[in-house]
C-alpha cells in the first residue's frame, strides 16, 4: 500500500487546502514547534478513524468532542453569518494489488447569530477504483469505515501510525497490549487459538464420558473418578495460575516502567548532580577566596592607610625632622622649654634659649625663675611639639614597612591570581553544565531536585521489580509442579482405562487428548515460529541502523516469556549500558520489524508514518537514525522538529537533515511548516517544499 | 593639642553630597562594612595627604562644619602638622595654630576635589581602602 497524497482544508492550524504529495520511499516533514507538524500526524488519524490528539486535554477526541474546535481559526473568523466553514481531508492510497482508493471526511459547521450549529459527526466517503477489474465502488458512513478498517488494520494502527512519546506502549509485549494486539491481527493466530480452545472442550466431554462409564471394578472405578477430578483441579489451577501470572505480568511491566524512568532519571541527574557538586565547589571557592581577600583587606584597612601615608609622605616628613633639628640647633625655634630645663638654666645660672648669663639674683636669673613659678606644669602645646616630632620619629622608624606592603601586595596578588583561575574553573564548568542539563531545564530545578529521594524511589522501585519477579517466580514453579503431578495423574489414569479393555468412551477420550495436546503443540510451535521472525527482521533492521556507528552492537532478542525486547552482547549476556541512541534505535527496529511482518502477512505493504519518531535523540545520533529510517520503510513520512533555532535562520545551510533531504536521491518529497500570523488565535500553517 | 580639640573642621559642603557620602559611614546610612573609610575624619585625613601630594590647597567657598577636630587620631594630626610645616618651611607656623588649621582644611579641601575628580573620570566603586588607594593615588606601589 503506499499513501500517493493528503489534502487538508481548514483543518486545524491548516487554512484553506494544503496538499501533501508522497512518493515510494521517505517523506520528510520538518517544522519548528507548534508549526502543525503533528497536526499532519492528526490528519491522518481524523480521516481514517475519527480521531484528533487534543494537547490540551491531553488525550485522543472524536469529532463529537472535538465540534468547531476542529475547524481552523481564521476560516472561522472569515465565516459571516448562516454561512458554512468545512473541515475535509482526503487521502489518497493505492493498494498492493493496484487498487485505487480515495478516502474522504467532511465536517460542516454553520454560522447563525454569531453561534456555531455544529453537528455530532462528520461525514465519511470511499471510493474505489479495483486494480484488476477497474470497477468503481463508492461506499459512505459505516459501509466506508468498514473498508477502511480492512485495509489500515486498527489492531496495527500503533505501529504504522507511530509516535515517539508512546514508544513505551508500543514495546510492551504483556497480553492486552498493542502487540498482543499486533500479533493477533497480523496472523492466523487467532484460528489456532480458537482450535486449542475447541480441543479443550471436546477433550472436556470425552473426560466427563469417561467419568460416568462404571466399570466392574469398584476400587479402580472409586480411584479413576478420583484422578479425572485431580486432572481437572490440576488444569483448572494451572489455568487459574497462568491468568495470575499474566496479572503480574501486567503489574511487572508497570513498574518496570516506573523502575526504569526512576532509573533513567537518575542516571541524567546522577551526572548532572556530580557536575553541579563540582560547580558548586567552584562556587565555593571563588567565595572563599574573595573572603579570604576581604579579611585580609580589612585586617589591614588600618596599616594599608597609614602605610600608604607613610609610603607617600616619607620625604616630607624627612624634610620636616631636618629642619626642627636644624631649628633646634640653631635655636631658632626652642627645644620644647619644659619646667625641667627652666630649673637647669637657674642651676647653670645660665639662659640656655639665648646663651646669656644669668646669674644669680641678676634680672635675668629672677625672669626664668617667675617663669618657672608662674607656671604650674608644662603646656599643652610644649607636648604637642613634642609629640608632633615624637610620632614623625615613630613613622621614619619604620624601617619595614616598606617591605610589608610589598609583602603584603605579593599576598594580595597571590589571591588575585586564584580568583582568577577561580573563575575560570567556574565558567568552564558553568559552559559544560548547559551541555549535560535535560533539555527545557533550568539549573535551580536541577538544583531543586531531591536527589537522595530520587536515590530512594530507584532503590524502592527496583524492590518492586524483584517483588513481582519473585512471584511470577514462585507461580512458574508451582505450575511446574502441577504440569509433573498432572502427568502422573494422567498416566495412572491411561492405565487403568487400558486395563478395562476397549470401549468407546476410552477411544474418544484418548482421541480428544491427543487432538488437545497437538493443538498446544501447534500454538506453541506457531508462535515461536512468529516470534522468530519479528526476531529476525528486528536484528536485520537492528544493523541496519547501526551499521554507520561501531559504537552500537548487539542483537535484538524478544523474550515472550519475559516480556520484554533487549539487546544482548555477542557472548549472549544482556547488554546494561544501552545508551539512548541504541535504545531509539531497538525501538524504530522493533516497529520496523512488526511492521515487515504484517507486510509478509498480509502480501501488502504498511506505510510508517512517525511523528517525532527519534524525539529523544539529539546531537549526532538523530542523523544516522533519520537515515536508516528513510532506508528501511518501503514508504514512510517522518515528521521531525526542525533543530536549527528560529532566529539563527541561516545556520539551514549547515543542517544536517536538510543536507540529507538535498542530497539523498531516495527523499523525493519534503516540506517545511512555517507559522503566519502574528495572532495566536489567527495563526496558520505555511506549508513549503523542499525538494523541486 | 596645637588645634583646639573643641574646634570645628571646615568642610567644603560639596564633599558631604559626593565624596564623603559615597567613601566614608557619613552620609547615606550606609553600614561600616559597605565603606572604605569607617570615619570622616580618616576620609579627611586621606584628603590632606592628596593636597600636600598634589599641592593643591583651595579654599572653602561653602563651610558647612559637622565634626570636631577631636575626631582626627594625634598621630594623624601629628603627621599632618608636620607636612603643613616643612610646606611652609618655618617652624613658626607652629606658633598660629589658626595658619595651621586653615592650611590642613585648606589641602584636604583640595585633595578631596582631585579624589571626586578622579572618580568620576574612572567611573569605578570603591569598596575598600586598598581599592582607592590603589586606583586614585597608587603612589605607594610604585615605591
Amino acid at each position: 500500500m503506499k499513501v500517493k497524497s493528503i489534502q487538508l482544508i481548514n483543518f486545524l492550524s491548516y487554512y484553506e487546502s494544503n496538499e501533501f504529495e508522497f512518493s515510494d520511499g521517505p517523506t520528510l516533514i520538518i517544522g519548528q514547534n507548534n508549526t502543525g507538524k503533528s497536526k499532519i500526524f492528526d490528519a491522518f488519524n481524523w480521516v481514517l478513524f475519527d480521531k484528533a490528539y487534543d494537547n490540551d486535554a491531553e488525550k485522543w477526541r472524536t469529532t463529537k468532542d472535538w465540534t468547531e474546535g476542529i475547524v481552523n481559526n481564521r476560516a472561522k473568523s472569515e465565516c459571516k453569518n448562516n454561512e458554512t466553514v468545512t473541515t475535509s481531508i482526503s487521502l489518497d492510497i493505492i493498494a498492493g494489488d493496484k487498487s485505487k482508493y480515495s478516502i474522504i471526511r467532511d465536517y460542516y459547521i454553520k454560522k447563525k447569530d454569531d453561534q456555531w450549529t455544529c453537528p455530532s459527526s462528520s461525514e465519511l466517503y470511499l471510493s474505489m477504483t479495483d486494480g484488476k477489474t477497474k470497477n468503481h465502488i463508492s461506499k459512505e458512513g459505516s459501509e466506508a469505515k468498514n473498508i477502511i478498517y480492512e485495509i489500515f488494520k486498527p489492531d496495527l494502527s500503533k505501529y504504522f501510525f507511530f509516535q515517539g512519546e508512546s514508544i513505551n506502549e508500543v514495546m510492551s509485549l504483556n497480553k492486552r497490549t498493542a502487540f498482543d494486539k499486533a500479533l493477533n491481527g497480523l496472523s492466523k493466530i487467532e484460528v489456532f487459538k480458537n482450535f486449542k480452545k475447541y480441543a479443550k472442550l471436546v477433550e472436556k466431554r470425552t473426560t466427563d464420558e469417561l467419568e460416568k462409564k462404571q466399570g466392574s471394578d469398584t476400587v479402580q472405578e472409586q480411584r479413576k473418578i478420583e484422578l479425572i477430578g485431580n486432572i481437572r483441579d490440576e488444569r483448572d489451577r494451572i489455568e487459574i495460575i497462568e491468568e495470575e501470572i499474566e496479572t503480574l505480568n501486567d503489574e511487572l511491566t508497570k513498574v518496570k516502567t516506573v523502575h526504569k524512568s526512576k532509573e533513567e532519571e537518575l542516571s541524567i541527574f546522577a551526572g548532572v548532580k556530580e557536575h553541579i557538586e563540582k560547580l558548586k565547589t567552584a562556587e565555593y571557592n571563588i567565595t572563599s577566596i574573595n573572603s579570604r581577600r576581604v579579611s585580609m583587606l580589612e585586617a589591614q584597612q588600618e596599616n594599608v592607610l597609614e602605610s600608604w601615608i607613610f609610603a607617600a609622605t616619607d620625604n616630607m616628613l624627612v624634610n620636616f625632622s631636618k629642619m626642627f633639628n636644624k631649628a633646634k640647633d640653631k635655636g631658632t625655634y626652642p627645644e620644647p622649654v619644659t619646667i625641667q630645663y627652666l630649673k637647669e638654666m637657674l642651676e647653670k645660672e645660665t639662659c640656655l634659649i639665648c646663651k646669656r648669663d644669668a646669674k644669680k639674683g641678676s634680672d635675668h636669673y629672677n625672669i626664668i625663675k617667675k617663669v618657672i613659678e608662674d607656671r604650674t606644669s608644662d603646656t599643652d602645646d610644649i607636648m604637642d611639639i613634642l609629640g608632633i616630632k615624637t610620632h614623625v620619629d615613630a613613622f621614619l622608624a619604620k624601617k619595614g614597612v616598606k617591605t610589608d606592603i610589598r609583602a603584603f601586595y605579593e599576598n594580595l596578588e597571590e589571591i588575585d591570581n586564584q580568583i582568577e583561575q577561580a573563575n575560570r574553573e567556574f565558567n568552564r564548568l558553568n559552559d559544560g553544565l548547559d551541555e549535560i542539563i535535560p533539555d527545557g531545564m533550568s539549573r535551580e530545578e536541577i538544583e531543586a531536585k531531591d536527589f537522595e529521594g530520587m536515590m530512594g524511589a530507584y532503590i524502592e522501585t527496583k524492590g518492586d521489580v524483584e517483588k513481582f519477579q519473585g512471584k511470577i517466580d514462585t507461580k512458574k514453579g508451582i505450575i511446574r509442579a502441577k504440569r509433573d503431578a498432572l502427568e502422573i495423574h494422567k498416566a495412572e489414569l491411561d492405565r487403568i482405562i487400558e486395563s478395562e479393555g476397549v470401549n468407546l468412551e476410552a477411544l474418544r477420550y484418548n482421541l480428544a487428548k491427543d487432538i488437545y495436546s497437538t493443538s498446544e503443540d501447534i500454538v506453541e510451535r506457531f508462535m515461536e515460529n512468529l516470534l522468530g521472525k519479528i526476531e529476525n527482521s528486528s536484528n536485520k533492521h537492528f544493523k541496519k541502523m547501526t551499521s554507520k556507528n561501531k559504537a552500537h552492537s548487539g542483537s535484538v532478542v524478544i523474550d515472550y516469556e519475559a516480556r520484554e525486547v533487549y539487546l544482548v552482547r555477542k557472548d549472549g549476556e544482556r547488554r546494561t549500558n544501552v545508551n539512548q541512541g541504541d535504545k531509539v534505535s531497538l525501538q524504530i527496529s522493533f516497529v520496523a520489524a512488526i511492521l515487515s511482518v504484517s507486510n509478509e502477512y498480509w502480501r501488502d505493504d504498511f506505510p510508517f508514518i512517525a511523528d517525532a519518531p527519534v524525539s529523544a535523540l539529539g546531537g549526532a545520533n538523530k542523523l544516522p537514525a533519520v537515515d536508516a529510517m528513510t532506508d528501511i520503510f518501503k514508504q514512510s513520512i517522518i515528521i521531525l522538529k526542525d533543530d536549527v533555532p528560529p532566529d539563527l535562520p541561516e545556520m539551514k545551510k549547515i543542517d544536517p537533515i536538510r543536507k540529507l533531504i538535498k542530497e539523498k536521491n531516495k527523499i523525493k518529497n519534503a516540506y517545511e511548516l512555517f507559522l503566519e500570523g502574528k495572532d495566536e488565535t489567527n495563526q496558520i500553517t505555511k506549508v513549503v517544499s523542499l525538494k523541486g | 593639642m596645637l588645634i583646639k580639640p573643641t574646634e570645628f573642621m571646615r568642610i567644603d559642603d560639596t564633599h558631604h553630597k559626593t565624596t564623603y557620602s559615597t567613601l566614608s559611614t557619613a552620609k547615606g546610612g550606609k553600614k561600616e562594612v559597605d565603606v572604605v573609610f569607617k570615619d570622616m575624619a580618616d576620609l579627611f585625613v586621606y584628603g590632606c595627604i592628596v593636597g600636600f601630594l598634589e599641592d593643591c590647597p583651595q579654599k572653602i567657598e561653602k563651610n558647612k562644619a559637622s565634626i570636631r577636630w577631636q575626631a582626627v587620631r594625634p598621630k594623624h594630626q601629628a603627621l599632618l602638622i608636620a607636612l603643613a610645616v616643612q610646606k611652609v618651611g618655618d617652624m613658626e607656623i607652629l606658633n598660629e595654630p589658626d595658619e595651621l588649621r586653615v592650611s590642613l582644611e585648606e589641602h584636604s579641601n583640595g585633595g578631596l576635589f582631585k579624589i571626586h575628580e578622579i572618580m568620576q573620570s574612572q567611573d569605578v566603586i570603591f569598596t575598600d581602602v586598598e581599592s582607592i588607594i590603589t586606583n586614585l593615588y597608587g603612589r605607594f606601589k610604585k615605591n
